[in-house]
């Protein structure tokens, strides 16, 4: 499984834990996840075994963060090498989400 | 010249009868304490005996006749030492002519130095003017990392957009799943339909001449399940292609939406480097310009120092003409001397021509020596170059 859900039930806060491959092979899962229904009030991305990343996965991030309420979602990006963290970087995500 | 003392011939009676008189009281009458008394006594008269007669100073002059050789030489002297200083006041005065010649070549190279250093300072400066003013790469790595970030942000906006789309075909899919799910409704609806008809046809067989108008109606029903049949499946392939085309746009957008972000994560951290290269190099350049233009400050400085340094040219002059002056003086001086002791050494003059001769003579050193001290007291001659400074720019 290229991605697994876990829902804290009590603080609210979905952690998703993806596998090797970020790009747009998981889109279908990951809209199941966590774009299609009520919105959770935080978000853990856990890139931790990630090590290839498109710009789909990005495009993800961003869907995500508007569903999650824009400005005012939480959402926090955790594990990523340095490699994927300049990605996101260049893509001026370190100031939209929280890098870790 | 020499003073020969005479031999005193009128003091030996007196000692010698003095000297008798005591020998013979010394005989006669010999008391122990006589003979130092009389020895004393002796002594004391030759000692008044002594001072009172001067000794005579006896002039021995040459001979007249000798003088020749004697003048000649004493010529010789004087032309040689006439020659002598004529020829150090005019090497003195050559030697001032290529002081001056010297001195003002470098005083010309030197010029010629400080206006260089002043031109290479001011080009040194529009070098660091003009790159204080023009577009500096460090600018446009700048200005290429937003743009890189900006193409970034844009490809990313695309992807999200993109999956936007597929979700939406997603969504489509969905219902289009839900129409074949109907669709497959209507079909057993006409599967239903026709097997009515054909249970109706069959109860109108049954039923003979009064059912041969339900048997119609029953075949029309019949006809009409057969077409919605038809109908049903023709649906169905379109809907059935409608989901490939929807399938094969999915790809497409699916395909849009993956970008390869390496690329720009590569040539980020390229400009990166290169900004940090282009910063690095800028600083070191301007601290060599800084080093270089205090260089040429310092060239500058040392050049007008040379300049005023070579002042010494006046003082050196001024000495030198003040040593030809002497020198002139001296020869004059020696040639007058010279011949005033010729005159003495070579004729046969008398002790008050001679006086006044030796007189002449040094009346004429001591005028010669009042002239250097007045010389000595006169316009001060500069001791030192640190006097004056020179302005050159």
């Amino acid at each position: 499984m290229s991605l697994t859900i876990h829902h804290d039930t009590e603080q609210d806060c979905l952690t998703l834990q993806l596998g090797e491959r970020f790009d747009f092979t998981v889109h279908r899962d990951f809209h199941d996840a966590c774009l299609g229904g009520r919105p959770a009030r935080s978000y853990v991305i856990d890139l931790g075994e990630v090590n290839s990343m498109d710009s789909s996965a990005l495009g993800m991030l961003l869907l995500l963060r508007e569903h999650a309420g824009g400005e005012r979602s939480e959402i926090r990006i955790v594990n990523a090498g340095s490699e994927l963290r300049g990605t996101l970087r260049v893509a001026g995500f370190d100031k939209l989400f929280v890098l870790h | 010249m020499s003073a020969i003392p005479a031999p005193s011939f009128p003091r030996l009676p007196l000692g010698l009868s003095v000297s008798a008189v005591a020998l013979l009281l010394c005989l006669v009458w010999q008391p122990a304490w006589l003979a130092p008394l009389a020895i004393a006594a002796v002594s004391a008269a030759w000692f008044v005996e002594q001072r009172r007669t001067p000794a005579r100073v006896v002039t021995v002059l040459p001979p007249a006749q000798d003088s020749a050789p004697v003048r000649e030489a004493l010529e010789d002297v004087r032309e040689a030492l006439v020659e002598e200083l004529g020829h150090a006041s005019r090497e003195l005065h050559q030697a001032l002519d290529l002081l001056r010649d010297a001195v003002s070549e470098l005083g010309g190279g030197f010029d010629g130095l400080s206006h260089k250093t002043g031109q290479q300072q001011s080009l040194l400066k529009q070098i660091i003017d003009g790159q204080k003013d023009g577009v500096s790469v460090q600018d446009f790595a700048a200005r290429t990392s937003d743009l890189l970030e900006h193409f970034v942000g844009l490809i990313v906006q695309l992807s999200r957009d993109s999956l936007r789309i597929v979700y939406r075909i997603d969504g489509m899919a969905k219902e289009m799943d839900a129409v074949f799910g109907l669709l497959k409704n209507v079909n057993t609806i006409a599967e239903e339909t026709n097997l009515l008809a054909l249970n109706a046809s069959i109860e109108a067989a049954r039923a003979g001449e009064a059912g041969r108008g339900f048997s119609v109606v029953a075949g029309e029903i019949r006809n009409l399940a057969s077409n919605s049949n038809q109908f049903n499946e023709q649906i169905g392939s379109h809907v059935e292609r409608a989901r490939t085309a929807m399938e094969q746009l999915r790809g497409l957008v699916g395909a849009m939406a993956s970008q390869d972000l390496n690329m720009a994560l590569s040539t980020k951290g390229g400009i990166d480097a290169m900004l940090a290269h282009v910063t690095e190099s800028d600083a070191r350049t301007s601290k060599v310009a800084d080093q270089v233009v205090e260089i040429n400050r310092g060239l500058g400085s040392d050049v007008s120092t040379t300049i005023r340094s070579l002042q010494f040219e006046d003082i050196l002059s001024q000495l030198i003409n003040q040593t030809r002056t002497r020198l002139v003086e001296l020869q004059e001086t020696t040639a007058e001397c010279t011949r005033d002791i010729e005159e003495l050494a070579c004729t046969d003059v008398e002790a008050g021509a001679l006086a006044e001769h030796a007189q002449r003579v040094r009346a004429r050193l001591s005028m010669q020596r009042e002239k250097a001290r007045l010389r000595a007291r006169g316009p001060a001659l500069q001791n030192s170059m640190d006097a004056g400074e020179i302005e050159l720019f």
